[in-house]
């Protein structure tokens, strides 16, 4: 803008031009305008006040005197904490590969021409439909030792009594957050392969067509042509779907209660926030917390824009 | 002023002749206030017995009306009414956060209402009081409590020859290898503070002294306790409700996957809906006694906010709830147990009865962060039953350094 | 050779079958459990030994508030929520995606970051927002409450916009030719074409706003504004919970988002790109 505001305004058509950036600039204002105040309020708002919450010890009525930095360094000192970023992180880590994954495969299947696409569509959607309360207790039933899971295990000749777990999948802190890892890749594939499935269909599929006229192998247009077209899509399943695996909460307490349990293998950043607020009514204590896990999304979305390149971020 | 006198005096007989008609028809006080009162979601049969209590209520207190609110997590939506200033008129507390609120100065000190009315506290058990009270202060009034006892399934003691329930820790460790030699589990006990806490103070320790000042967590008697209860789960004598597949230790005993467990009245709706052979199975005793007898006990109390509306209207209801004749309706169901002495318990439960009135049956100390000692001692529990380590030193300092933080006066 | 390749077929065949029996287990399972007396909940049959529709005629009959108020709140509240999403997403997605102002990119990271705020810090500060704004009442103000909280979201502006990074900008370049501006251009050419994203968007928004419970349990204060998913609080104890009744709730209610979902795939699936470009 600066650029444009220091070049003299010598001719009709550089004015034009410019009335014209100027334009779509207020154009560009308006179309955002409404959302961006609700955002002020309802989020950016709430956001520096937390700021200025976890610099307090701060209860249900209020600030109960100010303590600085000490929320931070409480957080800090309390191993339960580093554990629940050691969760959150390698869950997500986990998580965000396996449902993109699967959504992407899912979306190349039903949108092909295969028979029952339409059948597909809908049976591959339906993980994503029950409410996840649903969802969590029917898994917490499947995987229980004498679940469906270890009979089948047992169908195909494992002695699951014996396993390391003997078979107690969810309540066995080496597998726990390994079985939600599994049931969320479960639940959210349906969800990916819709958003994938939107934005394949905005590819040309002439580009496709002149890559097979061309003599590329399916394999190659796959790679070459449809992979890098989906861009735009990979950058928004993989941050948005790594954002909501860093906030993981109800498979959590659902499966493990609200500590965590066992040796806290289910306390994620959010439950333990969570607990903070509505266990031990610390607000300020919960704020610096939230502050935390926010620098740590940030942080992992920035990382993951440079690793896309700015062509998936602009498309351009 | 005659006029005045003449109108009251009609609007008397109208009410004496309308009363036994219609109970709301009353033409004297035409105001009628309503109350909010928030509780947590329960089961059928304890919300029908509460709309039952409130249905008596407002016939005995036609102008106040009472409106029900039902939380789906009650601590986080209190905790959001309470920052706003607008808590409701009465709501439920529970044991276990009552001390945390007081602490954040949101509930209101009943004690002048209390001396007012001269409402009598004697009958209520002194421990189910002490979750609501500080510095001398009070701050709820305990609707109801639900002690642990011990429960029994007829048809597996049987099959191991055993005829009642054990009476001691001696006599449970006897039974308990009977059990195990037909390949009964002999117990089903999740491996929550919440319950074997109740072994704690059988063994002549317990979680802390009773008024609360000081942990008794690492006295002699309770590590001896824990090593008891470490070496059932080693030996298989305990086991969890997960290591059996089940939800909760009441599904695994609905599920006749042990011979025994140790629950409160809940367990009973529960038994009768989801599994009635065992409901009819079922036998009840108090836990089985080491040095002396022992157990825990839950309660809830109703409270007003220090920000709510109506507080005279909001303490009526409390009065009327937790006095002889609420507590009787709401309890008659037997969904829960009375919290005083002189309301009878309902029929088939006369053993919670019985625990109730025990001086050892206590409620866990739940002083202002207390839910981090359980966290620790739980997380801490469960995985050394996991890691088959069962090691009770490594338990103790971990609850030990836990309580430390929480009673940093010791 | 073709044998080979016909085998191959029926394999492929074969997991798609037994990818989707997988996906719909748990539906079936709540099938099952609504069917079943609550002393077979916790048997390990998979059919109920003795079928009932007892759930159904509990949901029916006995659900305080009635079954046809919560789903017609439900309803109600998810129709306004999609509509507001649909209108404020695309057009924010479509000024990130293709408009330039100053602080575009800016603006941007800020949409971005609202989605990093977990909802359990925003709870009581939104709250208290509600209460000083009035809407925290029993009267139909108390729906523009909910209304507010979930006008607008982050993800679906994020979606919208990354959508419009894919069509090409041949597309557009063609309506600039013809003397539209960023409006005409915005809903003669970008709308039209972005079907596709704006079913995904209305069938996630309906999905999300109607099984939703955690923001309507905290707003909706009177019992006449409660939506479905509160129906099951009335059967869900600490310990004995009534599942049947509860699953009887979850099957009525996936049914909407069902014929939802299966309505709107016909905006995402076929609609090729307008070929207005090449003509």
């Amino acid at each position: 803008m600066l650029a444009v505001a220091t070049r003299p305004p010598n001719s009709v058509a550089a004015r034009q031009k410019r009335r014209r950036m100027w334009n779509e600039a207020f154009v560009g204002w308006g179309f955002i305008s409404v959302p961006m105040a609700l955002f002020l309020v309802l989020s950016v708002g709430i956001f520096f006040y937390a700021i200025y919450i976890s610099t307090y010890k701060w209860g249900m009525l209020g600030p109960r005197g100010f303590v600085g930095l000490k929320n931070y360094k409480q957080a800090f000192h309390d191993p339960i904490f580093l554990k629940s970023i050691r969760n959150s992180v390698l869950y997500a880590v986990l998580v965000v590969p396996l449902q993109t994954a699967l959504g992407l495969l899912l979306a190349l299947l039903v949108n092909s021409k295969i028979k029952g696409a339409k059948f597909f569509r809908a049976a591959f959607y339906f993980p994503s439909i029950a409410s996840s309360a649903a969802i969590t207790t029917l898994f917490i039933f499947l995987l229980a030792p004498a679940g469906l899971f270890n009979q089948v295990l047992s169908f195909f000749g494992v002695n699951v009594p014996n396993l390391f777990n003997q078979g107690a999948w969810l309540s066995d802190s080496r597998t726990a957050l390994l079985s939600i890892v599994g049931l969320n890749m479960w639940t959210t594939s349906g969800t990916m392969m819709l958003f994938y499935l939107a934005n394949l269909q905005s590819i040309d599929g002439s580009l496709m067509e002149a890559g097979v006229m061309d003599g590329a192998t399916r394999r190659q247009v796959f790679w070459y042509i449809t992979m890098p077209l989906l861009k735009p899509a990979h950058f928004f399943v993989v941050t948005s779907g790594m954002i909501g695996a860093l906030q993981l909460y109800d498979q959590a307490i659902l499966a493990g209660g609200a500590d965590g349990s066992p040796d806290y293998s289910l306390m994620t950043m959010v439950l333990y926030i969570y607990n903070a607020c509505f266990r031990q009514f610390e607000f300020g204590l919960a704020s610096a917390i939230g502050i935390i896990l926010f620098v740590i999304i940030f942080s992992l979305t920035l990382l993951q824009r440079f690793a896309f390149g700015s062509s998936a971020w602009r498309g351009e | 002023m005659l006029r005045k006198r003449f109108t009251f005096g009609a609007a008397l007989a109208a009410v004496i002749l309308l009363a036994p008609l219609a109970p709301s028809a009353i033409a004297a006080d035409p105001v009628v206030n309503t109350i909010t009162l928030a509780t947590w979601g329960s089961s059928p049969a304890e919300t029908a017995a509460l709309t039952d209590a409130i249905a008596t209520f407002q016939a005995r207190f036609p102008n106040i009306k009472v409106d029900l609110i039902t939380d789906t997590d009650h601590s986080a939506q209190m905790a959001a009414k309470f920052a706003a200033h607008t808590p409701p008129d009465v709501f439920y507390v529970d044991w276990s956060v009552a001390q945390d609120w007081i602490n954040q100065g949101v509930l209101y000190d009943l004690s002048s209402s209390i001396a007012s009315s001269n409402f009598s506290l004697a009958p209520f058990n002194k421990s189910y009081l002490k979750p609501f009270q500080s510095g001398g202060a009070i701050y709820g009034l305990p609707k109801d409590a639900n002690p642990l006892v011990l429960e029994g399934n007829k048809t597996l003691m049987a099959k191991a020859k055993i005829k009642a329930l054990p009476k001691t820790i001696k006599e449970f460790d006897l039974q308990a290898k009977l059990l195990l030699a037909k390949k009964i589990t002999p117990m089903c006990v999740d491996a929550d503070l919440n319950r074997l806490g109740a072994f704690f103070v059988s063994f002549g320790g317990g979680i802390s002294n009773s008024s609360w000042s000081q942990s008794l967590l690492g006295t002699a008697q309770t590590k001896a306790a824990m090593n008891w209860v470490m070496g059932n789960y080693k030996s298989g004598a305990f086991r969890t409700p997960s290591q059996l597949s089940a939800g909760w230790a009441g599904e695994a005993f609905g599920k006749a996957k042990c011979a025994y467990t140790m629950e409160g009245a809940w367990l009973d709706p529960f038994l009768h809906d989801s599994f009635p052979a065992v409901f009819k199975a079922m036998v009840k005793a108090p836990l089985p006694t080491g040095k002396h007898t022992g157990s825990l006990a839950f309660t809830a109390g109703y409270s007003i906010g220090k920000d709510s509306a109506d507080k005279a209207d909001a303490w009526t209801f409390i009065q009327y709830m937790t006095g002889a004749r609420g507590m009787t309706i709401w309890t008659s169901q037997g969904v829960a147990i009375p919290s005083r002495s002189d309301v009878p318990t309902p029929f088939g439960y006369d053993v919670n009865a019985l625990v109730a009135k025990d001086k050892y049956t206590v409620s866990p100390p739940a002083i202002v962060g207390w839910s981090k000692v359980i966290d620790a001692f739980n997380n801490q529990a469960k995985k050394q039953i996991q890691n088959k380590k069962f090691n009770v030193a490594k338990a103790s300092a971990v609850v030990l350094s836990a309580a430390q933080a929480a009673w940093p006066s010791n | 050779m073709s044998l080979i390749k016909n085998l191959k077929r029926k394999f492929f065949y074969f997991v798609l079958i037994a990818y989707s029996a997988f996906t719909v287990v748990p539906f079936l399972w709540s099938l099952s459990t609504s069917a079943k007396p609550q002393d077979e909940v916790f048997q390990s049959n998979i059919l109920p030994h003795h079928a009932t529709v007892k759930a159904y005629v509990t949901v029916f009959k006995h659900i305080q508030p009635s079954f046809p108020s919560l789903f017609a709140n439900s309803l109600f509240i998810a129709s306004v929520v999609v509509v507001l999403h649909l209108v404020f997403a695309s057009l924010a997605g479509y000024a990130f995606a293709r408009l330039k102002f100053p602080g575009r990119d800016l603006l941007f990271y800020v949409v971005l970051g609202t989605m990093m705020i977990p909802d359990q810090l925003r709870l009581v500060p939104i709250y208290q927002l509600l209460v000083k704004m009035g809407l925290i009442n029993s009267h139909p103000s108390n729906y523009l409450a909910i209304f507010l909280v979930k006008a607008i979201s982050a993800t679906d502006i994020f979606l919208i916009r990354q959508f419009f990074l894919s069509i090409p900008r041949e597309l557009e370049d063609a309506a600039k030719i013809d003397g539209a501006g960023p409006f005409g251009t915005f809903t003669k050419i970008m709308l039209p074409n972005a079907m596709p994203v704006l079913a995904t968007v209305a069938i996630l928004t309906f999905q999300g706003t109607w099984n939703d419970l955690f923001w309507p349990s905290i707003v909706l204060q009177s019992p006449n504004h409660w939506t479905l998913p509160f129906g099951i609080l009335e059967f869900k104890g600490q310990f004995s919970t009534d599942w049947p009744p509860i699953m009887a709730l979850v099957v009525l209610s996936t049914l909407p988002i069902l014929a939802i979902y299966i309505f709107g795939q016909r905006f995402i699936i076929n609609m090729q790109l307008s070929s207005s470009v090449k003509g």
